[in-house]
């Protein structure tokens, strides 16, 4: 061992601030030497030196936690432990008492010392040997009170100084015997009391003591589930000493005891109660003794909460009190009685739901106090913990409340409930800023919703005759209350206040959409009737466009707050087919143009400040998201969708015109703006089709040039709305429609053109402006699919005619755009990006996936689309690109089934595949996935052409056979899965069968080995993925796979009883779960690994 | 359901609207007769911000089994989701979600949005669940960021 000072100098290095040396090894050096069997004296050496310092000493404390880690079985040892524990800890107490100041820091060894004889109380009570008969007398089968052992140890410590010398004498056998007799001694009430007395820091110390203790043994029950004696001995000894201790500090008797009138408490009081509160919630359900009754504690708390005053303590024990009792409401609320409960009640609110006449309001004129304190100071964020404190313990009786107010169970309860119910309408209408100044109406959305919630679940036959009635007049008050909270001109006095918070506003947008949640919960009580009709007549009151400037802006935010919580009522419904909401719509002249005004104020606020640009936002998205939602009703009534859709035109307008000042803010109003036109045009395309396609197409015009400032996501999401509308506009026969789509595909063509006819630098330039041309094109094919849930007669009516006339396309459509396309991968500017290959196969195939009779004018013939890939494969990035080669050739082999060759695909099969095979696919996974993929999928679609083509004898099975054992996960799961669809498909025909059960014949043997070969050089969450092929294997040829098994088996590892075993269970499996053990056993018994 | 699970779903929505990161939503859906329906959740994830995702709420669909929490819910994006790690039905390829690996009764329904908002912007190199946006993030990051940009618009709040 290095010497006695060379490890206090380790130390003293290890606790520098700044130390000199490398740390960790100076940690490796110290934790050798607590480990060592010189551990437990080197701790005394450093715990008993006065002139080593408190880090030395702490050090030492620290040594002994080592050493009853690692000697927690050796009785022998453990006494010294123990002994040694309880001997430093008096003595170094005795220090900290003589002068508290000067020996403050000596707290945190005294903590320490306390913390390992928790541990050793732990140990001794859970401990095999605890409450059993032992013979040895002096083995300590269990510590019943480690605060009795204190308080007369530390009483005798102090009364005898002669014994007090010998408190450094750890080998001392007077001291010995001391300690043993104090283990287990009884000290009574009075004792305690008066021990307590003698000092406030003897009571500090006791405190300390039984909460280091209850915290550790819950930290332990939560480590371990299986703790039951330490409870018990807790239960019996522990708990009655602390509630003694306890109880007469919070009920001030300490205070009286130490001559102390001004109302203070220590802050000890308050974290043992809390550590207790907190243990007996978390044992009361396990321990086998019952609960511990904290009721007392409650009571002294709650009487000392209502002494303490801005006059006395400044409120500083209240909130001390309300902090405890919060844990309670939020976590184990019922530990709490309910007679007690009732006195919170008065308290919080000053009404009681059982009685009105024999409550003592002068406890609620403290609480009203309290808040004026917390009001009056600003102090928000107490004011915010008393919210929670209050709406968590009102959530405990909601269900009671609820019962009481709607239901006949409680017969005289109806009116108190009603008195109750006001004071909470009161409580969450409370007079400040939500969020910024006060927390009540923000927790309280919780306890409507939930209150709306029970409503809602209540039994009818137990519905009180007017409860729907008692439900409508309190919920619509809830949601008058709510309006005004959420408004924005809250949200904006916010930002006002601290602009650079931006948790508070996250707390306020999420205020709004917790009020919508609770809107919703409402309207299954509300209904139309009562919310909707309410919201909607609020919005259209009067109209908002010719109001006096001064009581514009408060109208605005009113508008704002009704369309933010309506939309999501209405947004719901299918307004189409909503009668009650056409109604009420049609009877509100105002309410569609005031939405209109609001989307026009927020597009012309100058963002000129975070406040105003949130605010903008907002209103844009509330007013947008609106007319989004009256999409349906414009269906039935378009007097206003003109205006609607101008004023989005406008807006969209307005966002290209701001410029960079303020991109951000304008992009979001953008994308907000574009998806309400597509929702728009895709719903009321029939209303649009007539008098409004020419506008739309003049505003796509011109938003599609390359001066237009508008992202690439709206011009494709406008050249989809737009694509909407053309697709109804059939009544005029298939020449007419076509017109639209020539317009819209010579337009864009034309500015690709420009593009392409640019010099080469400038293609470059415009590469994301020509692909978003091409995008556009994709999106406006895409809106000109038919949805398969409508079906338009008149469609239906002319559908051989549109059918005919796009096989024939007379405006040669597809010519031409395949002509530009053509055009725009000849450029080498384009044709290696594989972003314009993607978008070149999304519009080729843009119709395979249709059925023959929807007429579509990208539907290209299959020489088309073969001719392209077959040109283009040789000439592009094939790395990237030839996916989408192969997701046009899978979709174009699926759709021309019944027109392509076996011939023809063999031919596409090698010219796609085959001749990449060596330089590319084969070493590329994804790629091979990709190729491997393919196969599987015609094997299911059509799997004809594959047991009919050269290329599975040739290319197919010889490739995947050498892929079966793979490293890359992808290969295995891909291979496995063509070989197990290739020997187990329902869709073969006669033929097909007789083809692959030749092919097996001829390749079974290898196949058996390379799949077995493959599985067990495999890693283990790789073996799934040849359980389905082997057991496929099995019930498909089971004769032949047993001969192979037995050929392939010795040839892959040495191990014949092994293998053997193997087989034969294999073939007295059934189901794949079972097979896959057989299979997992097998590679577990063949590698030599452990199973787990 | 059993009333392990009622408890601790009821359990889970206290927590939940209690304390929940910002920008996140999570509630159970209602079934037909108006009922709330613990066992189907909706959520929505924001992007982080600072990342190609930021400006998206993506949809997510949270359903949990009769045996939850023993086991894990299921969690789906919309179907079509362009991420490495999302299935083409839109299953997520989380570790903390798979039975068999990382999940573990404790873990809360925040944990799992925390834990899906992270994959977005990084994605599980080893756990690939769909071949296209697997193949752009491995090989052409700029159409993998392209694409992610797009969507993220498509779900903008």
């Amino acid at each position: 061992m290095s010497s006695l000072e060379e490890v206090v100098g380790l130390i003293e290095t290890l606790y520098s601030p700044n130390p000199a040396v490398d740390v960790n090894q100076v940690q490796q050096k110290l934790q050798a030497i607590q480990k060592s069997t010189d551990g437990i004296q080197l701790a005394n050496q450093l715990l008993t030196n006065p002139a080593y310092s408190n880090n030395v000493k702490y050090f030492g404390a620290l040594t002994f936690t080592v050493q009853l880690n690692l000697n927690i079985e050796s009785y022998d040892t453990f006494w010294v432990l123990f002994s040694n524990n309880l001997l430093h800890l008096m003595r170094l107490s005795g220090l900290y008492v003589s002068d508290t100041r000067t020996h403050a820091s000596l707290l945190l060894t005294i903590k320490k010392l306390m913390s390992n004889l928790s541990l050793i109380f732990i140990n001794i009570n859970e401990a095999e040997h605890a409450n059993t008969e032992d013979s040895n007398t002096q083995v300590i089968k269990q510590w019943f009170n480690p605060i009795n052992t204190f308080v007369d140890l530390f009483s005798k410590y102090g009364s005898n100084p002669t014994v007090g010398d010998n408190w450094t004498n750890v080998s001392d056998p007077v001291m010995s015997q001391l300690l043993q007799q104090s283990i287990n001694c009884n000290v009574p009430y009075e004792d305690l009391v008066k021990f307590i007395s003698q000092s406030p820091t003897f009571n500090e110390l006791s405190l300390i003591f039984t909460e280091i203790i209850i915290e550790d043994v819950t930290k332990y029950q939560s480590r371990k589930h299986n703790v039951t004696k330490v409870h018990v001995v807790v239960h019996e000894h522990l708990y009655i000493s602390t509630m003694a201790l306890l109880n007469v500090n919070i009920t001030l008797q300490v205070n009286q005891m130490h001559n102390i009138t001004k109302l203070q408490l220590n802050d000890n009081v308050f974290q043992c109660t809390s550590a207790w509160i907190n243990y007996i919630s978390t044992t009361r359900n396990i321990s086998s003794v019952g609960s511990m009754d904290v009721s007392e504690i409650f009571q002294n708390l709650l009487n000392l909460m209502c002494q303490s005053t801005e006059q006395t303590d400044n409120f500083y024990i209240a909130e001390k009190v309300l902090t405890i009792l919060a844990n309670v409401f939020a976590n184990d609320p019922t530990l709490m009685s309910f007679d007690l409960r009732q006195q919170v009640e008065v308290i919080f609110l000053g009404i009681s739901r059982l009685s009105n006449t024999t409550i003592d309001t002068s406890k609620n004129a403290w609480m009203l106090q309290y808040m004026n304190h917390l009001v009056t100071h600003e102090m928000t964020d107490e004011l915010k913990e008393l919210a929670i404190c209050i709406v968590d313990y009102l959530q405990i009786s909601n269900l009671d409340v609820c019962n009481k107010l709607f239901t006949t169970i409680h017969s005289n309860g109806t009116d108190i409930s009603q008195e109750y119910i006001k004071v909470l309408l009161q409580m969450t209408n409370f007079p400040l800023v939500p969020v910024m100044q006060e927390f009540f109406s923000v927790r309280m959305v919780d306890f409507w919703s939930d209150l709306a919630d029970s409503y809602v679940n209540l039994p009818n036959e137990s519905l009180l005759p007017n409860s729907t009635q008692i439900g409508i007049e309190i919920f619509q008050q809830v949601i008058n209350i709510y309006l005004p909270k959420i408004s924005l001109e809250n949200q904006r006095k916010l930002i006002e206040e601290d602009s650079h918070d931006d948790s508070a506003i996250h707390e306020f947008d999420d205020f709004r959409s917790a009020v919508i949640d609770m809107s919703q919960n409402l309207w299954s009580i509300l209904g139309n009737e009562h919310l909707t009709n309410m919201l909607v007549f609020g919005i259209g009151s009067s109209d908002a466009s010719i109001l006096p400037e001064e009581a514009k802006m408060s109208a605005f935010y009113q508008i704002e707050a009704m369309t933010f919580i309506a939309n999501s009522l209405m947004s719901d419904m299918n307004l189409s087919e909503s009668p009650w909401i056409l109604n009420i719509l049609n009877k509100n002249k105002y309410f569609i143009s005031n939405i209109l005004v609001l989307f026009q104020v927020g597009i012309q606020m100058p963002a000129t400040d975070k406040a105003i640009s949130l605010f903008k936002i907002n209103i844009i998205r509330s007013s947008s998201k609106m007319i989004g939602t009256l999409a349906g009703y414009f269906t039935k009534n378009e007097t206003h969708l003109s205006a609607c859709v101008q004023t989005l035109f406008q807006g969209l307008e307005s966002c290209s015109m701001n410029g960079d000042a303020n991109k951000e803010v304008n992009d979001k109003i953008e994308v907000m703006i574009i998806k309400t036109i597509s929702i728009v045009c895709n719903i009321c395309r029939q209303q649009l089709s007539g008098q409004y396609l020419d506008h739309f197409i003049s505003v796509f015009s011109s938003l599609i040039q390359p001066s237009a400032t508008v992202s690439s996501f709206t011009r494709s999401r406008l050249a989809r709305s737009i694509g909407y509308i053309i697709e109804c506009r059939v009544q005029d026969g298939p020449e007419e429609q076509a017109k639209y789509i020539v317009q819209i595909i010579d337009m864009i063509e034309i500015l690709i053109g420009q593009v392409l006819d640019s010099p080469t630098d400038m293609q470059s330039q415009r590469k994301d402006y020509v692909l978003n041309l091409l995008g556009c094109i994709s999106e406006f094919g895409s809106a000109l699919i038919h949805d398969e849930d409508y079906e338009s007669p008149a469609l239906i009516q002319q559908l051989q005619q549109f059918h005919d006339f796009w096989n024939n396309d007379p405006f040669q459509v597809r010519s031409k755009l395949l002509a530009m396309i053509e055009k725009l991968l000849s450029s080498s500017a384009y044709n290696k990006d594989s972003s314009f290959v993607e978008v070149s196969c999304l519009i080729l195939g843009k119709a395979l996936t249709l059925p023959d009779q929807d007429p579509h004018f990208l539907r290209y013939s299959m020489s088309d689309i073969t001719t392209f890939m077959l040109k283009y494969t040789p000439v592009v990035e094939l790395t990237t690109c030839l996916p989408f080669f192969i997701y046009l050739l899978e979709k174009l082999t699926i759709q021309f089934k019944a027109q392509l060759s076996v011939d023809e695909f063999d031919y596409l099969f090698n010219e796609m595949f085959i001749k990449y095979y060596p330089g590319l696919i084969e070493r590329d996974p994804d790629l091979l996935q990709m190729m491997i993929n393919f196969v599987v999928t015609i094997l299911d679609k059509a799997p004809h052409f594959l047991l009919t083509s050269k290329c599975l004898p040739n290319f197919i099975i010889p490739e995947c056979l050498k892929l079966l054992p793979s490293n890359e996960k992808f290969t295995i799961v891909a291979v496995t899965k063509f070989w197990t669809k290739f020997i187990n498909n329902r869709k073969y025909s006669q033929s097909d069968l007789m083809t692959m059960q030749s092919l097996i014949g001829i390749n079974g043997q290898q196949l058996v080995y390379q799949a077995m070969y493959g599985l067990y050089h495999t890693q283990r969450s790789d073996l799934n993925s040849y359980t389905d092929l082997i057991r496929g294997l099995v019930a498909k040829f089971p004769m032949d796979t047993k001969n192979w098994l037995i050929s392939a088996l010795p040839q892959i590892c040495d191990k014949p009883s092994i293998h053997e075993n193997f087989v034969n269970r294999l073939y007295v499996t059934r189901g794949s779960r079972a097979a896959a053990n057989v299979i997992l056993n097998w590679w577990l018994e063949c590698t030599a690994l452990p199973s787990y | 359901m059993s009333s392990l699970c009622l408890q601790r779903l009821q359990e889970e929505r206290k927590k939940w609207r209690k304390d929940h990161p910002f920008g996140f939503f999570a509630k159970p859906t209602k079934k037909a007769d108006g009922t709330m329906n613990l066992q189907k959740w909706q959520a929505g994830i924001p992007g982080k911000e600072g990342t190609i995702w930021h400006e998206g709420v993506y949809p997510l669909t949270i359903e949990y089994p009769d045996e939850y929490p023993s086991k894990p819910p299921k969690v789906k994006l919309p179907a079509g989701f362009y991420h490495p790690n999302v299935y083409p039905s839109g299953t997520i390829c989380l570790s903390i979600l798979n039975e068999e690996q990382d999940w573990r009764p404790a873990i809360t329904l925040k944990q799992i949005c925390l834990g899906i908002q992270d994959l977005l912007d990084t994605p599980n190199p080893n756990s690939p669940a769909q071949e296209p946006a697997w193949r752009a993030f491995s090989k052409n990051k700029a159409e993998y960021e392209r694409k992610v940009a797009l969507q993220a618009k498509q779900y903008a709040k």
